[in-house]
């Protein structure tokens, strides 16, 4: 399964325009604190050892200075007070302006400009916060993937069944070979 | 060895992060490289060669002030230009679409990695902006996710460093009306091209080059503690049930 991706970012937009946008699509976002620290509690790293995802609780492991960039709600909270700042100087000033002063928000604005239009792109929750439960992703991930009889080991990792009742090489051609997703009793059972 | 072109991509983008490349810069930038690299560009081998100036330029945030007629002169001397050149193109595009001359200029002089326009303009060419692009020994245009040029590839790679080179951007209504008929197409792929294929594309990589980018890549990477090894997904869980 591969995707080659490609984002966007309109440098011509004004930061005005842009404010409205976070306002009308990520209402979820600007309704956390985060002034309070349990809001961030958690930050997310790629590991030395496994080069693999991990989360760190910010405020007891060293490593908070490279985390991973999936703090979307603490982002656009950020990014969206900067822009009620620049905007009240100057409404007219384009996301190209903004950016000259404030380059590390390029990457949320890109983010946002890319995922106009796609209203379920986004886990509308804080992924950083002390009460975030990572096995309630994994789930929702693994399901895309076909996972089935989920058996959650604690909340950061699950068993999972894959394939089963998946039709063999042999058994590719008989007439409902497709009708697999879900387990049958067989009719004389 | 060879990469595939999303694996080239993570790998510079780690590299120019773990140099202190501001988020979003990183990716555009490692997009830009990429897409050399495909080309028959050194762009991996400069990205390695700029790692310390890189560190030097995510200290300093570059003001643009473009003047009353729309242009702008600024001088890269101390940058790389993997973050400043993407932020010119950006204003570039911005100042043209909001004059109603719909055109903005620039001169830039003292600019390393200068192929690096290339796909900034040729991506930012997709959204309906025609680019001039002019310095000593060649011209491009970069017009619908094409670019069009006036001299052979190894003079774009031969560029030097104090060249002054002027790009002019206009916001376009009707394309297909700036390419001049003296222009050869650049034996380069459009962005259209290069987009389709990029699934089954490899980038060829020398291994010690390969190595070199993996050690700085690695230092955007957190190490293992005490309390990541208890703590991590699976840690203390008996799975033999």
């Amino acid at each position: 399964m591969g995707v080659i991706e490609f984002t966007r970012l309109d440098a011509r937009m004004t930061v005005e325009q842009l404010q409205s946008h976070i306002e009308n699509n990520y209402g979820w976002a600007l309704q956390i604190d985060f002034s309070n620290p349990s809001s961030e509690y958690f930050f997310w790293y790629v590991s030395q050892e496994k080069e693999e995802p991990r989360r760190g609780e910010r405020y007891n492991e060293p490593g908070s200075e490279l985390e991973m960039r999936i703090g979307v709600a603490r982002d656009v909270a950020r990014l969206y007070q900067a822009l009620c700042v620049t905007s009240a100087e100057n409404q007219n000033c384009s996301v190209a302006e903004f950016l000259l002063v404030q380059p590390h928000f390029r990457h949320i604005i890109t983010r946002i400009h890319s995922l106009e239009g796609f209203p379920f792109a986004e886990i509308q929750d804080n992924l950083l916060g002390a009460d975030c439960l990572p096995i309630n992703i994994l789930r929702c991930k693994l399901s895309i993937f076909g996972a089935t009889r989920f058996d959650p080991k604690s909340d950061l990792w699950t068993r999972i069944t894959l394939f089963q009742g998946a039709p063999l090489p042999d058994e590719l051609n008989s007439e409902n070979s497709d009708d697999w997703a879900f387990p049958v009793v067989s009719a004389d059972s | 060895m060879d990469l595939s072109i999303s694996e080239t991509k993570l790998l510079c983008r780690r590299v120019l992060s773990a140099a202190g490349v501001p988020a979003g810069v990183d990716s555009d930038a490692a997009e830009a490289i990429v897409w050399l690299a495909s080309q028959g560009f050194p762009a991996l081998e400069d990205l390695f060669c700029s790692i310390p100036e890189l560190k030097q330029d995510s200290r300093n945030a570059r003001q643009l002030q473009f003047g009353h007629d729309e242009s702008l002169n600024i001088s890269l001397k101390s940058d790389s230009g993997y973050i400043t050149l993407l932020q010119i193109v950006d204003s570039l595009c911005a100042r043209s679409a909001l004059q109603e001359s719909q055109n903005s200029c620039v001169s830039i002089h003292d600019v390393r990695n200068f192929s690096l326009l290339l796909p900034l303009l040729l991506r930012r060419s997709k959204d309906g902006y025609e680019f001039h692009m002019q310095w000593n020994t060649g011209q491009v245009v970069a017009e619908m996710g094409n670019l069009w040029m006036s001299a052979p590839i190894d003079r774009i790679c031969g560029v030097k460093i104090d060249d002054r080179v002027d790009i002019q951007c206009t916001r376009l209504h009707n394309f297909g009306s700036g390419i001049p008929s003296n222009y050869s197409e650049l034996s380069l792929e459009s962005f259209d091209e290069y987009q389709s294929a990029m699934s089954l594309r490899r980038i060829q990589i020398a291994n010690e080059l390969y190595w070199n980018l993996k050690e700085a890549a690695a230092r955007s990477f957190v190490p293992a503690s005490d309390l990541s090894r208890q703590r991590g997904a699976g840690a203390e869980v008996d799975d033999s049930d």
